[in-house]
């Protein structure tokens, strides 16, 4: 599906950018453009990258800091 | 007439919700319609004119408590890369739609104002027949399997209708 609507950038596409180590909204706009216009997509990203966790990816920095957050918690 | 403010806010939080179900179906409805998709383009066109029409009495009715309707507030449009997954987007919506009215009609009776839940009851029910049709095509798509169902979605089943 289109997550982003204003740049037209898929639900897969994004996750290839924070596969590629975009760790937060802002990194994912500047990777593949999207959240970058009305912003009503940005929660939807926020949720993405909430889900995504070192179970998906080990070796990205995201993985990491996921990691260690959920871990002083 | 002053409504309580937590009626007016579940007025307007259905109202966000019929405004996300009239955008998300009419740009569903053109993107089958231009895919040649026809029945599921008059399907999809039908319920987005129809919430239209029901936003009215929403809208009124927020009026009528003395509050104002947010019209600026919209949720997330689901927009699918082909027709299948529209379908699962458009159920989510309308599971949606119906949760805003049942809470509606819940929060109003809390209140006393016999009105809204009146208004929220009659709503959910027609919300239902099409919550009824999207289930039915998740069936029949188990049924026939992707291929066949969307042969069967070419054509208007009813040009008339
Ligand atoms: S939908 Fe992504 S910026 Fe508008």
């Amino acid at each position: 599906m289109y997550v982003c609507i204003c740049r037209v950038v898929t639900q897969s596409r994004i996750r290839a950018s924070i596969d590629a180590g975009a760790s937060t909204v802002d990194e994912v706009t500047l990777e593949c453009g999207a959240g970058g216009d009305c912003g009503s997509c940005r929660d939807e990203i926020q949720t993405m990258l909430d889900k995504h966790d070192a179970s998906d990816c080990d070796h990205c920095p995201r993985a990491h800091r996921a990691a260690s957050a959920s871990a002083t918690r | 007439m002053k409504g309580h403010k937590q009626v007016v806010d579940a007025l307007n939080a259905t109202l966000t919700a019929q405004l996300t179900a009239i955008n998300q179906l009419f740009l569903a409805a053109k993107v089958h319609e231009h895919r040649g998709f026809l029945r599921l383009a008059r399907a999809a066109y039908k319920q987005s004119i129809h919430v239209m029409r029901e936003a009215e009495p929403v809208i009124a009715r927020v009026l009528f408590l003395e509050g104002l309707p947010n019209l600026q507030r919209i949720a997330k449009i689901g927009a699918a890369e082909g027709p299948i997954e529209q379908l699962s987007l458009d159920l989510a919506l309308q599971q949606e739609l119906c949760a805003k009215l049942e809470e509606l009609a819940r929060t109003a009776l809390a209140h006393n104002d016999h009105g809204t839940a009146e208004l929220a009851e009659g709503q959910l029910a027609k919300e239902q027949v099409f919550l009824q049709w999207l289930e039915a095509q998740q069936r029949e798509l188990a049924t026939l399997g992707q291929d066949l169902y969307l042969a069967a979605q070419v054509h208007e089943a009813n040009p008339a209708g």
